[in-house]
């Protein structure tokens, strides 16, 4: 199971705010290119897109901020578990813990690791598409 | 500036058909001035007359004598003759004309004048405790509250204009703009469906055209193996008859005969097993033609159909290319008013907004000016009055009285000793009086610090007689001219005038 952190919804809503933000300011140009918007109209509402996506933006290199701080505190947790899988191998190998254990701790953190590494390559692909 | 000893001389008035008097002249001197009579007899109407002749407040109307068509007021002062004309127009409207007395100002019927029946005295016999109107009249606030009041009715007036119906549409852009977006987003959408169908149909139809090629050549080969079989039976059916030709010349009994019958019995066997290959391979001809002419008919119908569906995302794509224009027509009229619009025909809303915005913007600015300007005024005027007031009842040594002052609301308040407040409703009638003459002499010290006029009309009634005279000898001493009338104590018909220094 993966386990997303809270930035996805923020993130997948600020994205498509801007993307759509983006598209009306197409809209809105090409209503002036053909002549079917003044010149006038057109400033006034350019100048409110202009700040609703800057808006969108500093929002965005908010979330992008605390988006590599989850990443950051991912890989820890990610170095933490590999160390308790670590320790529980040779647990196992030294026959300090019975097998049963040992396959029940296996793979309790090991589904926790995958998760891990899920979200931080969710976290990445999500700034790749920022940039 | 008016001094007192500069006015040691008097003022004469003279009125003619002014109230219920066709004829009178007094003669007012520096000084406390006491005019007695009977009821009925004039009095107010001399204070009405005088008053006419410095202050344009008093209304025509309430001076002329109701039989009479004409009127005329006449003051000497200085020796100077002031006089002023009142005329009853066919209309039945009083006019007056003419000059007023040089020291004239028309807040002086507020602050100099104390009748009974109306301004500060009525304003305290009736139980009313806020001056703020009062105050801002005598001090020229009222201006600026004016002002205010008509900068901030514009800017109701322009704010309702914004939110009418002519501008909603305008403000509605936004929402248009991004409905406008999503039928875009939708078109593409539809695009991009229709060039992955097509792009899949012309991959079926370049299939279809490679199976037919493939039959095609399948059959042409089938048919040239057809046609070699045939040219292979007719020389085997050939070879039998040369056979059988050589038989019929051959000795039955020789061995020649018997080959050549072993030749003939093999060649019906190769002209049989050419025969069934014949027609194995014109079956396979007749599927081969089958299935080509299948192919021809699924490519023909492709061809002619087009894609699946195709047609359906075309109607939507022109259904929504049609709301796109209309959605551009709809921008198109929101941006701009009507060529028929009574105000602003065929101008863009948002100029006409811009433009409004700004009259708002300026007029807040002026609004919060005079604004600024009417507080410090008010709060000026307040103080003042309210030191003239403590400083009045202080040297006139009244008890019974610790302190009485406008608060910032601009209510009076009024405070016993031992800091009691008193509601003015509450107070005796003599005390409203004290505080109605000295609130009136406070606003004149404050605010028509010049004038030389005092004047008290009948206030004597129900006055204890001590405390008025006291009060009157106060005034008289920073007023040049008092002015009281008083009910004859004796009986008269004549209206008299007595002086006191």
């Amino acid at each position: 199971m993966v386990i997303l952190g809270s930035w996805r919804e923020s993130f997948e809503t600020t994205i498509r705010e801007l993307e759509l933000a983006n598209r009306k300011k197409e809209a809105l140009r090409d209503l002036l290119d053909r002549n079917r918007m003044s010149r006038s109209t057109y400033d006034f509402l350019i100048r409110e897109l202009e700040d609703e996506i800057s808006r969108l933006r500093d929002h965005m290199r908010v979330l992008a901020k605390s988006m590599n701080e989850r990443i950051g505190e991912l890989h820890r947790q990610e170095r933490l578990i590999e160390g308790f899988l670590a320790w529980l191998e040779l647990m196992h190998v030294g026959g300090e813990i019975d097998d049963e254990t040992y396959n029940h701790q296996m793979d309790i953190f090991t589904s926790g690791l995958d998760a891990t590494r899920s979200e931080i390559k969710q976290i990445e692909e999500a700034l790749r598409r920022i940039k | 500036m008016i001094m007192l000893e500069d006015t040691q001389e008097s003022i004469v008035l003279e009125l003619e058909n002014i109230g219920c008097l066709k004829r009178l002249s007094l003669e007012f001197k520096p000084g406390l001035n006491i005019i007695s009579a009977p009821n009925a007899s004039g009095k107010t109407t001399i204070i009405r007359g005088l008053s006419c002749m410095f202050s344009d407040r008093v209304p025509p109307s309430h001076v002329l004598a109701l039989d009479e068509s004409n009127g005329r007021i006449r003051a000497y002062y200085r020796g100077d003759i002031y006089e002023k004309i009142l005329r009853r127009t066919p209309s039945g409207e009083v006019i007056a004309q003419g000059s007023m007395l040089p020291f004239a100002d028309p807040r002086a019927i507020d602050a100099c004048v104390a009748l009974a029946e109306t301004g500060v005295v009525h304003k305290i016999t009736g139980g009313s405790s806020v001056f703020r109107r009062y105050l801002e009249d005598l001090s020229y606030g009222s201006y600026y509250s004016a002002i205010i009041d008509a900068a901030q009715e514009l800017i109701d007036e322009y704010g309702r204009k914004l939110a009418s119906s002519k501008f909603r549409d305008f403000e509605r852009l936004p929402i248009l703009l991004t409905e406008l977006t999503d039928l875009h987003i939708r078109r593409e959408e539809i695009q991009r469906r229709i060039e992955d169908l097509k792009s899949a149909h012309n991959g079926k139809i370049q299939k279809l055209r490679e199976k037919i090629d493939e039959t095609a050549s399948a059959l042409s080969s089938e048919e040239a193996g057809l046609s070699q079989l045939e040219r292979n039976l007719s020389l085997e059916a050939d070879r039998e008859k040369q056979l059988l030709d050589l038989l019929r010349l051959a000795d039955k009994s020789s061995e020649i005969a018997v080959n050549i019958s072993s030749g003939i019995s093999s060649s019906k066997r190769r002209q049989e097993m050419i025969r069934r290959e014949i027609e194995k391979k014109r079956r396979i001809i007749d599927d081969l033609r089958v299935e080509l002419e299948d192919l021809k008919e699924s490519l023909r119908r492709e061809e002619m159909e087009g894609p699946r569906s195709l047609q359906s995302l075309q109607n939507e794509l022109e259904r929504v290319n049609k709301l796109i224009v209309l959605k551009e027509e709809e921008i198109q009229r929101a941006e701009r008013f009507p060529p028929d619009d009574d105000e602003y025909p065929g101008r863009l809303v948002v100029e006409v907004r811009s433009e409004i915005l700004k009259r708002i913007e300026w007029l807040e600015i002026v609004s919060g000016y005079f604004q600024e300007k009417y507080m410090r005024r008010m709060t000026s005027a307040r103080r003042r009055f309210n030191s003239n007031i403590r400083r009045a009842f202080r040297e006139l040594g009244l008890r019974g009285f610790e302190n009485i002052f406008l608060d910032q609301n601009f209510a009076l308040h009024v405070v016993r000793e031992g800091n009691i407040r008193q509601p003015i409703e509450t107070l005796s009638a003599s005390e409203k009086l004290t505080i109605s003459l000295m609130l009136m002499l406070a606003a004149k010290e404050t605010f028509l610090p010049d004038f030389p006029l005092f004047i008290v009309d009948e206030l004597t009634l129900s006055y204890d007689p001590d405390r008025f005279w006291r009060i009157m000898n106060y005034i008289k001493e920073r007023v040049p001219y008092v002015i009281v009338t008083s009910l004859a104590s004796k009986p008269t018909d004549k209206i008299e005038i007595s002086y006191r220094r």
